[in-house]
């Protein structure tokens, strides 16, 4: 806690004491985070508080800043591969498919058909573990311990399923450039059918558990407004661009893979509140069950193997040129977009991460907030911060 | 594709969506982005990402633009020079492109002119600690912007712009605006 | 009018917490399904279909050898540089064949030199920088690589997750074949795995 109006006397690094450069000489400022549990990793925010009302804020990350970028320009196409499953822990196939895209829109390469449903069906689950990852954390955030055991448990039987294809638990490296690196089986079939009985019976638990709480609504309605034109100026994607009533999907949109075979609504609310945007994602769980299930019936009379015959190998030179890939992930749009020279190793990656144009929306949402809905708020952003950092 | 329409474009390029994923491109002087990108705001388009990429004829910014209303990339492309980069800002159109150009700032040390924060983001901050900007090519990587890319179907097309990507080195790239 | 609005609005707020807590109790009343390990272990099949850190496959003639033919193609694909794989050298000649290489060199015969055999001498792979992708597996030719389903895998120390998977083959077959000498053998390994963890 430092009182002003002597700047020379405010402690803090750099970005503490940049920030206090502009701040009023009776105000507070207050570091939230970065090691604030409610936080989602490291992220740190800097507020101006006057009372208990912020005035500013000011998002501080990089703390897990991985230089992804650089790595992709030291390693081989395929190499680089599995550092898609560590940009995002939460969605990390949206990240596998933004990379192959890209690859793949560069080099030509033709997915097999079955390749795509087998995309699409993991792709949909791996989005339910990452909303199920968030709808308890956030209820953690607010309060609540009990609904993040409930969450995991769902989630923990999608990762049991998951871990057959893919062998991994949580940074799936899947993908390969022309299809996915194994086949699904009889059982995880058989399984992600159960599954999906088993979570539409949970789904109205967890409307009676947590959506319909008072405590809930009182807590997130209301606060946090991003509309549609800082959405526009923000270029903030997903979940917070729906909970401002634009139905902007690229699933929908801007079609990629195969998702333009499959029957499902884009689910909007119009509030622009923390509550929208809660209720978004909670109905978007649903569409994705019904995605699955239509996924799971093509996939018998899908055509092909699940990886092209002649998949480029991980040291292979891809042609010179530049293409732009965008998928819908759990926190918008993943878009990747690779320059290659023709050599083995790219040129340049640039990776877009969807919390990094949601997160700074924050600081215009929260001016003139209450201190404690800050983390309501921060919350409802669905914000991973490796993403961000990348 | 209008809404560039008596703005002085330098190369105006249907490129093929299916292949690179954008649907237009669009060269620009420094001078004209920011009247390019205010009509962009006006038309409802969003900015997706911004980058730098460091090539032999300059350090080329480019500018994806994407709109919610229906499909297509719009990519504009502004080189200015290699040594000194400098452009012009458009943070105060897209406040989201604040942390964008503070990002190419810390990877590729492109000044924006006009920023209101320009401190770095994601690199260590302290005078003491800062480092080179990381992405900046060795003189043995850094290859020209014709090896990188196509010119694709132009429109219209400035002899400068024509120039960088035809085989024979060109001289001088058309660098400050 | 409107009071008895609020009215209704409040017992209908403070009947959505019954609501909860009924859900609560509900479940409350149900078995524990967190695994309390290492009391319990989780199924079967969770485990063995658990991608652990990276192994040998022997060969099936031979369990105490790897397929493995020693040809790179791991090592220069692995994006974390994990794998060092040293190749067999040839076998030193003994005295007598030297000898005998010596006259037929005089003789301006073709000389037949011992052939190194196609097999690693020395298989050292570091699970603390692995990233698991399979890169590795998909990519040799002969199938050498998979993934262990080892799940209790623990160490105290970073000197712990350097293995030498050539060792660990053939404690895996030693301990197969102590355990039960006519089991199928993948079966076995799976297990090796886990008494070893
Ligand atoms: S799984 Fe990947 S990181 Fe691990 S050894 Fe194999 S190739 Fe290397
Ligand atoms: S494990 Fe396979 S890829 Fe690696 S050296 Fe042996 S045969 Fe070659």
């Amino acid at each position: 806690m430092t009182r002003y109006p002597d700047p020379k006397q405010v402690g803090g690094d750099f970005y503490s004491r940049n920030f206090a450069k502009n701040a009023r000489p009776d105000t507070l400022i207050l570091n939230l985070g970065p090691q604030h549990p409610s936080t989602h990793g490291v992220l740190r925010v800097l507020l101006e508080l006057d009372g208990e009302y912020i005035l500013r804020a000011e998002p501080v990350f990089g703390y897990l800043h991985r230089m992804h970028e650089k790595m992709g320009e030291t390693k081989a196409w395929g190499q680089f591969m599995p550092n898609m499953g560590r940009v995002d822990y939460g969605h990390p196939l949206s990240w596998n498919w933004a990379y192959c895209g890209a690859v793949e829109k560069l080099a030509g390469i033709e997915v097999p058909e079955r390749a795509e449903v087998i995309r699409v069906i993991t792709h949909e689950m791996n989005r339910l573990t990452s909303h199920l990852l968030w709808w308890g954390a956030y209820i953690l955030d607010l309060g609540a311990f009990t609904p993040i055991m409930y969450a995991f448990d769902d989630r923990e039987h999608l990762l049991d399923l998951l871990q057959r294809p893919t062998a991994s638990r949580l940074t799936y490296s899947y993908f390969r450039f022309g299809g996915v690196s194994k086949d699904l089986d009889e059982k995880f079939v058989e399984g992600t059918k159960a599954f999906i009985a088993r979570f539409r019976q949970r789904l109205p638990m967890y409307k009676d558990l947590v959506t319909d709480n008072i405590i809930l609504r009182k807590r997130v309605e209301d606060i946090g407004i991003i509309d549609q034109d800082m959405v526009t100026r923000y270029g903030a994607t997903g979940p917070v661009a729906r909970g401002a009533g634009l139905a902007y999907d690229l699933r929908v949109s801007e079609p990629f893979g195969v998702y333009d075979r499959f029957d499902f609504k884009v689910p909007t609310q119009t509030t622009c509140c923390s509550m929208g945007r809660y209720l978004v994602r909670m109905e978007e769980m649903e569409q994705s069950c019904r995605i699955i299930e239509q996924a799971l019936e093509q996939l018998p009379g899908a055509e092909g193997p699940h990886l092209v015959k002649g998949a480029p190998k991980p040291q292979a030179k891809m042609p010179a040129g530049e293409a732009y890939f965008a998928v819908e992930g759990g926190r918008g749009k993943v878009g990747v977009y690779v320059v290659s020279d023709g050599s083995k190793i790219p040129y340049r990656v640039k990776l877009r991460a969807p919390g990094f144009s949601n997160l700074s929306c924050f600081a215009e949402a929260c001016q003139g907030m209450l201190l404690a809905d800050a983390v309501a708020v921060l919350g409802s952003l669905d914000l991973i911060i490796p993403e961000i950092d990348r | 594709m209008k809404l560039f329409d008596n703005l002085p474009i330098e190369c105006k390029a249907r490129a093929d969506y299916e292949k690179t994923g954008q649907e237009w491109v669009f060269f620009f002087k420094p001078g004209v982005l920011r009247k390019a990108v205010q009509r962009l705001y006006k038309d409802g388009w969003f900015l997706e990402d911004l980058l730098a990429l460091d090539t032999t004829d300059g350090m080329l910014l480019v500018y994806h633009f994407d709109k919610m209303s229906r499909p297509g990339r719009v990519t504009l492309k502004v080189l200015t020079s290699g040594t000194e980069p400098k452009i012009p800002t458009i943070s105060d159109i897209y406040q989201g492109a604040d942390w964008h150009e503070r990002e190419v700032y810390d990877f590729h040390g492109v000044v924006f002119e006009g920023h209101p924060n320009l401190i770095p983001l994601l690199l260590p901050a302290e005078e003491d600690q800062r480092i080179e900007p990381p992405l900046l090519k060795t003189d043995k990587k850094r290859t020209g912007l014709k090896n990188l890319m196509s010119l694709y179907e132009t429109e219209v097309c400035s002899a400068a712009v024509e120039a960088l990507f035809t085989e024979e080195p060109a001289e001088e790239a058309p660098a400050e605006g | 009018m409107s009071a008895v609005k609020d009215i209704f609005q409040s017992v209908k707020d403070l009947w959505s917490l019954f609501v909860g807590l009924r859900v609560t109790g509900k479940y409350f009343m149900q078995p524990t399904l967190t695994v309390h390990y290492p009391r319990e272990t989780v199924d079967e099949d969770v485990e063995q279909t658990y991608g652990g850190h990276v192994e040998l496959v022997p060969k099936p003639k031979n369990p105490l050898k790897p397929k493995c033919i020693g040809c790179m193609m791991c090592v220069t694909n692995c994006p974390s540089g994990c794998l060092t794989v040293v190749k067999a050298k040839a076998p030193k000649p003994t005295p007598e064949e030297e000898q005998a290489m010596k006259e037929a060199e005089a003789r301006g015969e073709k000389v037949k030199k011992p052939k190194a055999p196609k097999e690693p001498a020395k298989f050292m792979y570091d699970y603390s920088l692995c990233s698991l992708c399979g890169t590795c597996i998909e990519n040799c030719p002969v199938g050498s690589l998979r993934y262990s389903n080892n799940i209790y895998f623990v160490g105290t120390s970073r000197k712990e997750f350097k293995l030498d998977l050539l060792q660990r083959l053939q404690r895996q077959a030693e301990n197969t074949a102590k355990a039960a000498p006519e089991a199928s053998e993948p079966e076995q390994a799976a297990e090796t795995a886990k008494s070893e963890a």
